[in-house]
């Protein structure tokens, strides 16, 4: 099955039901379909066809949906982007794909519209709530000339539906190709293991430029649910209010939506009794972080998850009942699919030995776009190497010790960032902590911690190396600890900005004396 | 005084997250809808606001009607700094 089938699948059974909520407006299966059929017809006038791509710079919301829906209806392949002018990742996108089409925000649009960025792209859409001058065409008013039929079928299953772009390791934008199998065979997988069904109403504050975000509009498409969209994530008491009126069944973020909520909103005060699961991934969130969600945040099975744009969101997750007996533990592989933890030497690394994880099924992308010296070296017979390092315990449950990248070789010793960030989150002043090499004269590198704290902390850095001293081997205590009024995100995600970081510890102001 | 609270946090929006570059935002626009500031810069922006006037955001207080727009956050300000004094 191809990915929009889901769509038109779930439109058929129930046309009525709805699929989008977006502030006062509510979108059902049916007339989003019908938008995706016209999207589908305008992109097919633009000679859009099998293999060609659309980038979509797009908010959250209907006309999001529809143009995604509706590149790969026509046979194309769809481009998610971060929108907003912000957002710095469109330029080196188009550059790098090609796009026959690019569909783009008001704000986007003003922001580029004279760079030149558009000058090789042939069809160039804007939604603005005012007509654009060239090369911006008005979205909207292209669309109304279009029909709402169904489009013929084109290609296969292993024809690609989209290519999400991610930071890679160095900090460039790096294209990951996902085939409709890709997406379809791990939306069934987590459908089957949250049990998802067309009663479940989600709150979604991830963008669907970003593989996470994607992964809540698949599943929920897939079984006939509802998605709550809500581009307000900044402003955590508008989020828990829409949960609240909404009666939201489930809720998904990265740790710093949880932190946000944690503290600075009125998370105490929320009631609500309808939310059945909350999930949680794109990077590690600190035990200590989880327990203070699981004490103070609404009664609701914890699903801890991990995974990688390269398997179309999800790897594993961990059972809610496990979560206290396997703390700090990832879990095991979703459904249909296989990780092992494999050693430098390619051996399956015995319980307790810390390994690669390396990741196997229907889930896993083909490979990156454009880039074969990097797909050879990723994606190989073994599987998706995920670059992360961890080991799995008797019980088979995964837990990762660091990123191959973000291990701090200090002296002869090597400590994981997360080690160390997990027990800086540990002290009450802290709202997030991030750990980076940065090098040493005596002992190579060393670790430095960047901090935003929660409440004012009196010497702050004197005080979190005390408590780090406390609980953590010498050469694991952070050499400085720089305190942020934030920590940097990467736009989008909401990820740390490691190598923002990385660059700050090495622009020598921060070099330990 | 209202308009001393606009020109300083616009002068912080503008050199720190327009890096200098005089967009053309008006008073009213909404930070989160033009793409001005996401979370982690609505964080700065609160950070600021509390060092520079000396007021305490409460968690109850961030809310778009208090700090999604120039107009918004300088009458918030404005009232915080006149309750304490």
């Amino acid at each position: 099955m191809r990915l929009h089938q889901l769509l038109e699948a779930s439109a058929a059974a129930a046309p009525g039901a709805i699929l989008l909520v977006e502030r006062d407006r509510r979108v059902s299966y049916a007339e989003l379909d019908r938008q995706a059929n016209q999207c589908a017809h305008l992109f097919q006038q633009c000679g859009i066809g099998a293999g060609d791509r659309v980038i979509i710079a797009l908010e959250n919301g209907a006309e999001m949906v529809a143009a995604y829906f509706g590149v790969m209806k026509a046979g194309g392949v769809a481009v998610p982007l971060p929108a907003g002018p912000r957002s710095d990742r469109l330029p080196a996108a188009v550059a790098d794909c090609s796009p026959r089409a690019v569909v783009v925000d008001e704000a986007t649009a003003r922001a580029l519209g004279q760079s030149g960025t558009f000058a090789d792209v042939p069809h160039v859409f804007a939604l603005a709530s005012a007509p654009l001058p060239a090369p911006f065409v008005d979205f909207v008013a292209a669309l109304g000339d279009c029909r709402d039929t169904p489009v013929a079928l084109h290609g296969t299953d292993e024809d690609l539906a989209a290519i999400i772009y991610t930071s890679g390791s160095t900090g460039e934008p790096r294209g990951v190709m996902l085939s409709h199998r890709n997406f379809v065979a791990n939306a069934r997988s987590i459908v089957a293991y949250l049990h998802l069904t067309a009663a479940d109403r989600v709150m979604c504050v991830l963008p669907f430029s970003y593989v996470y975000g994607l992964s809540l509009l698949h599943t929920h498409v897939a079984v006939g649910g509802s998605l709550v969209i809500e581009n307000r994530a900044a402003f955590p008491n508008v989020v828990l209010a829409s949960m609240a009126e909404h009666e939201v069944t489930g809720f998904a973020g990265v740790p710093s939506t949880f932190a946000l909520m944690l503290h600075r909103s009125n998370l105490d005060q929320a009631r609500l009794p309808h939310l059945r699961y909350v999930t949680q991934a794109g990077g590690g969130m600190s035990p200590a972080r989880i327990a203070d969600w699981l004490a103070r945040g609404p009664k609701a099975d914890f699903f801890v998850m991990y995974g990688a744009t390269e398997a179309a969101a999800r790897l594993t997750y961990l059972p809610p009942a496990e979560l206290s007996q396997k703390r700090a533990s990832i879990g095991r592989a979703i459904p249909g699919v296989e990780v092992r933890v494999l050693t430098d030497d390619g051996r399956i690394a015995a319980p307790g030995e810390v390994g690669e994880l390396v990741a196997r099924g229907p889930n896993i992308a083909p490979g990156y776009w454009n880039r074969p010296a990097e797909t050879a070296e990723r994606f190989g017979p073994e599987g998706y190497r995920t670059g992360d390092l961890g080991y799995a315990d008797d019980d088979g449950c995964l837990f990762i010790v660091g990123r191959r990248h973000d291990m701090i070789k200090v002296g002869a010793n090597r400590v994981g960032a997360r080690e160390i960030e997990d027990v800086l989150h540990e002290h009450p002043a802290v709202h997030e902590a991030a750990v980076v090499p940065a090098c040493h004269d005596l002992l190579g590198e060393a670790p430095v911690a960047f901090v935003a704290l929660r409440q004012p902390l009196p010497d702050a850095e004197m005080a979190l190396r005390g408590h780090a001293a406390a609980r953590l081997a010498a050469y694991k205590v952070p050499t400085r600890v720089v305190v942020l009024p934030a920590l940097p995100k990467l736009s989008g995600t909401g990820k740390i900005d490691r190598m923002a970081l990385r660059q700050q510890a090495a622009s020598g102001q921060e070099l330990p004396s | 005084m209202n308009d001393t609270y606009v020109s300083e946090i616009r002068e912080f929006i503008v050199s720190n997250f327009l890096f200098g570059k005089q967009g053309e935002f008006s008073d009213e626009q909404s930070f989160l809808e033009s793409g001005i500031i996401d979370s982690t810069g609505l964080l700065e922006l609160v950070s600021f606001v509390e060092e520079r006037y000396g007021i305490a955001v409460a968690d109850a207080d961030l809310v778009p009607s208090n700090l999604d727009s120039l107009r918004n956050i300088s009458r918030f300000v404005s009232d915080k700094v006149a309750a304490h004094g």
